[in-house]
């Protein structure tokens, strides 16, 4: 049987507001032990900041950690249903070279999806991971 | 045929002494496009920093990047692999010791790191090229 989106994302994903700082969204990240949040402004879904951006988007062009966070998201997310194989979160992860994507469910975000979360060993029937799992 | 580390593996990332500030080892990940710097003294490998570690153990934590040394927030209990270790080993090692990235030494000397990404991507390209 074929792992579902819904088996391997991180449910309830962990928003922070566009306003918020930069050294907040770190802490939020700790905190929840996540790597990426979801950036929401004005109560609609604006982005998505990983641990990486916050790296090579404030900290390598010396921003300050009391900067808001929203500027350094990335924009046009693209989405996976929750029912989906797993393998199809891989493809799209591969034709638009993400490593995360928000999970959708009944229209809302239901969780986020990420490429470690795609454990090869994890889902050895998956036809996508057939060549490692072969050895 | 078994696949080896070396076949899957990515380049040795940017070395940096210990002594060097944190802003360096960000500006050299954005640079370089990769997210593992690790920290070297006399050419052996002896400490490891990610992006999340500068996410986590600095921003989170109110330090300074610009006078926060690599040494003081790098990890050096690292699990490593040889070039011609099994991928299978990489991904047993990737699982028990919960990491994403382990570089690849070759007589102490870092030659490759692997991610869990390329064990994931490797692997769905090669299906397809089935």
């Amino acid at each position: 049987m074929n792992a579902k989106v819904r088996d391997v994302m991180t449910p309830g994903p962990i928003g922070v507001d566009y306003h918020q700082s930069i050294g907040a969204a770190a802490r939020t990240m700790r905190d929840w032990g996540v790597g990426a949040v979801l950036v929401v402004s004005d109560q609609a879904l604006y982005g998505l900041v990983t641990d990486r951006d916050l790296v090579v988007r404030a900290v390598a062009e010396s921003r300050g950690p009391d900067e808001p966070v929203g500027p350094l998201s990335s924009r046009d997310l693209v989405g996976v249903d929750a029912d989906d194989d797993a393998c199809v979160a891989a493809q799209l992860m591969r034709e638009h070279a993400v490593r995360r994507l928000p999970v959708i469910e009944d229209g809302q975000v239901a969780g986020l999806v990420s490429l470690a979360d795609l454990d090869p060993l994890a889902v050895p029937d998956d036809p996508a991971f057939a060549g490692i799992t072969r050895g | 045929m078994t696949t080896k580390v070396r076949d899957i593996m990515g380049p040795a990332p940017v070395s940096m002494a210990a002594t060097a500030p944190v802003s360096a080892a960000a500006r050299a990940m954005k640079e370089r496009g990769t997210g593992t710097v690790l920290i070297v003294a006399r050419g052996r490998l002896s400490g490891l920093v990610t992006d999340r570690d500068i996410a986590i153990r600095v921003l989170a934590d109110g330090r300074d990047p610009a006078t926060t040394k690599l040494g003081d927030i790098c990890s050096t209990e690292l699990a490593v692999l040889g070039p011609d270790d099994d991928v299978d080993q990489a991904a047993r090692l990737v699982r028990e010791r919960a990491v994403r990235r382990i570089p690849v030494v070759d007589g102490g000397v870092p030659v490759g790191v692997v991610s869990i990404g390329d064990l994931a991507l490797k692997a769905a390209w090669q299906q397809e090229r089935i």
